[in-house]
């Protein structure tokens, strides 16, 4: 296991690296000139003329070789320096991400949260009462769910709940006087949409991992003992359900924080997702390396803890206890 | 007789509606089981003997039609709601099921499992306990290491013996131990035969459902093959072994290695079209034109014995040229 978690730790860096690299590659051949955005930014009007361009790209080092411009960054940030931020001018790039994380982490953390819990109760509900209107409905609602775009759906809660409803609000984050900056019933739409385009995924996982653990031949010796099928089902199918389960909640993670680029930018969430979009629409390319990387990093941990978990949950993977 | 046996087994039909038709896989055997009793089940795969155990238990999927009785201490299963179902099970019958290593779940210790079959069984938390703690060691095992292992920390036969105390833990009236030597090396069947004839001399009948034939002689009691969902021979099980009647008991005795290795020639019958006559037949040296067209009774052989075969008096003879000569049953039709 430790062999496991070195090895995935090392390779980290080279993960960063390529993706870095990506990154860099896509936005070095995007028809978008950071310079002429910036200018055109600053100055309000799309013509500026060659020589303020030119000037900028000179002073930002814009205008040497693609490689250099890489190897430049890549030496800043080995000194832990991410550069500076041109989208939200002038500050460091480290400063904007650790303003941002928290709003991101709490709308992730509530999204996941949401997800498994859900995920759980429903699963399992639609496993018990197999082929009956319960179990139609989790189906229908996990397909419609995971099919519809999440954006469709976020503007659909937003009509419904805050403009005809009036019951939750639109967007923002509310008074931030609040110890994290935002009231938690801001929360609700965002995080709760964000889950929704996770949950079919895995309340279909649930229900069908749960009914192939229920042919095990472990679980039909419950039953033959007299265990209720519920009983069986929750005590001797679940927890061997749940072992992929914990792979799978990890994989996921990368979705989770590619919808929340659109969730907060429809919600105008105060998070890295909503920066991330701005930052790619105004080739602020710092910024955006590190956003990447930052979802390259989550990632990889997210996987390295699901994998970790499992092996904890799982005895034939564990040291057996001497 | 005033007690009822403690299992009894009339006409038992179970068919399953599967995408392509229905398949027969029982039809209607009858079977006795008195305490005390030992009935051995011998058949190969398709033969219906597994879905008689499920039906024993009245857990067939529900795409399962089942028509006739079964009745454990008089207690009718056919038909029973599933509460009445798991009463039963809970406070009468053990199965002890195919193949050890799965029949535990992985992700669970022994104890855990342990203190589980007790509260399932409502049984007293500490007597409940020790009786399993004394089972296990009379089998060999260490309770307290065995109590602390994961299923995938034991061998074979040691989770085969760790099933077998969880299944005695309540003093069930009937045990059912399915494939009890499924995956055991030759040498651990004696050794389960005799842990089995234990349980049947406290006083709980066994029915024990096979494939190997070393196992019923090991075991005794009397042995009942199944074919095509047909019960087609039963008998005390030396002299079923010994001389048996039936002309395919006569070719499964005939395999086995010690006496000649030679395989009934044919395969197994498709259970979604089974012939109308014996199920037998299309395999059948003895074959006559009326063994395809009805389904011959079963007459009385020996002492207790039935036998579902008229021409079984003739076996002999002509049993004997059919192991002289096998190279004939190549072109027989199938």
């Amino acid at each position: 296991m430790w062999r496991m978690i070195g090895v995935r730790l090392l390779s980290l860096p080279a993960i960063m690296l390529a993706v870095a690299l990506l990154t860099f590659a896509l936005m070095w051949a995007s028809p978008y000139d950071p310079a002429a955005t910036y200018v055109a930014a600053l100055t309000g009007q799309d013509g500026a003329s060659q020589e303020v361009r030119d000037a900028y790209a000179a002073a930002w080092g814009l205008d040497a070789s693609g490689p250099q411009q890489f190897w430049a960054w890549l030496t800043n940030v080995t000194r832990g320096d991410l550069g500076i931020s041109r989208e939200v001018p002038g500050v460091p790039v480290t400063r904007v991400l650790l303003d941002r994380l928290p709003a991101t982490v709490l709308l992730l953390g509530a999204s996941t949260v949401i997800v498994l819990v859900l995920s759980l109760v429903l699963g399992v509900l639609a496993a018990r009462f197999r082929g009956s209107p319960i179990d139609t409905g989790v189906r229908m609602l996990s397909y419609v769910g995971t099919f519809a775009p999440s954006f469709w759906l976020a503007l659909l809660a937003v009509y419904f709940f805050a403009i005809w409803g009036g019951w939750l609000p639109a967007g923002g984050t509310g008074d931030v006087r609040t110890e994290t900056g935002i009231e938690l019933r801001y929360l609700i739409l965002p995080a709760t949409t964000l889950a929704i385009s996770q949950l079919g995924w895995f309340t279909l996982f649930v229900r069908d991992t749960l009914l192939d653990r229920m042919r095990d031949d472990h679980v039909r010796f419950a039953e033959a003992q007299g265990a209720s099928r519920t009983g069986a089902l929750i005590r001797s199918a679940l927890p061997n359900a749940l072992l992929p389960y914990v792979t799978l909640a990890g994989a996921h993670l990368p979705e989770l924080i590619g919808g929340a680029i659109l969730i907060e930018s429809i919600f105008g969430w105060p998070g890295l997702g909503n920066l991330a979009r701005r930052a790619a629409v105004s080739v602020d390319v710092p910024l955006l390396l590190a956003i990447v990387l930052g979802g390259a990093v989550l990632t990889v941990l997210g996987n390295l803890l699901a994998d970790i978990g499992y092996r904890l949950l799982d005895p034939r993977t564990r040291r057996s206890p001497a | 007789m005033t007690t009822p046996p403690v299992l009894d087994i009339e006409d038992l039909q179970v068919r399953f509606r599967a995408r392509h038709g229905v398949v027969s896989a029982l039809r209607g055997p009858d079977l006795r089981l008195d305490a005390g009793g030992l009935l051995v089940v011998v058949g190969e795969s398709g033969s219906g003997k597994t879905v008689l155990a499920t039906a024993l238990l009245g857990m067939l999927p529900s795409n399962a039609e089942v028509t006739g009785s079964v009745q454990v201490l008089g207690n009718q299963v056919v038909g029973a709601s599933s509460r009445q179902l798991r009463a039963l099970r809970r406070d009468h019958v053990a199965l002890i099921p195919q193949g050890a290593s799965t029949a535990l779940n992985p992700v669970r210790t022994i104890g855990w499992q342990a203190r589980r079959t007790v509260r399932t069984r409502r049984l007293d938390p500490q007597q409940g306990a020790a009786r399993i703690d004394l089972e296990l060691d009379a089998s060999g095992l260490s309770p307290i290491d065995t109590r602390r292992a994961y299923p995938h920390e034991l061998s074979g036969g040691m989770q085969q013996r760790v099933l077998l105390a969880l299944s005695r833990a309540a003093d069930p009236d009937l045990v059912i131990a399915d494939e009890p030597t499924h995956g055991l090396d030759a040498d651990l069947v004696d050794a389960t035969a005799r842990r089995l004839l234990e349980v049947q001399q406290t006083g709980a009948a066994l029915l024990v459902i096979t494939h190997d034939l070393r196992l019923a002689a090991a075991l005794g009691g009397e042995t009942a093959v199944l074919y095509g969902g047909d019960l087609l021979e039963r008998q005390a099980t030396l002299p079923l072994l010994d001389r048996p009647a039936h002309p395919y008991t006569r070719g499964l005795i005939g395999a086995l290695p010690e006496r000649g290795a030679n395989p009934i020639v044919g395969s197994p019958p498709d259970l979604s079209a089974l012939p109308p006559g014996c199920s037998f037949a299309p395999r059948c040296p003895l074959v006559r034109a009326d063994c395809t067209t009805a389904l011959p009774a079963l007459e009385p052989i020996g002492e207790t014995g039935m036998v579902r075969c008229p021409y079984h008096h003739e076996a002999d003879q002509d049993m004997a040229s059919h192991a002289a000569a096998p190279e004939q049953d190549r072109h027989a039709p199938r």
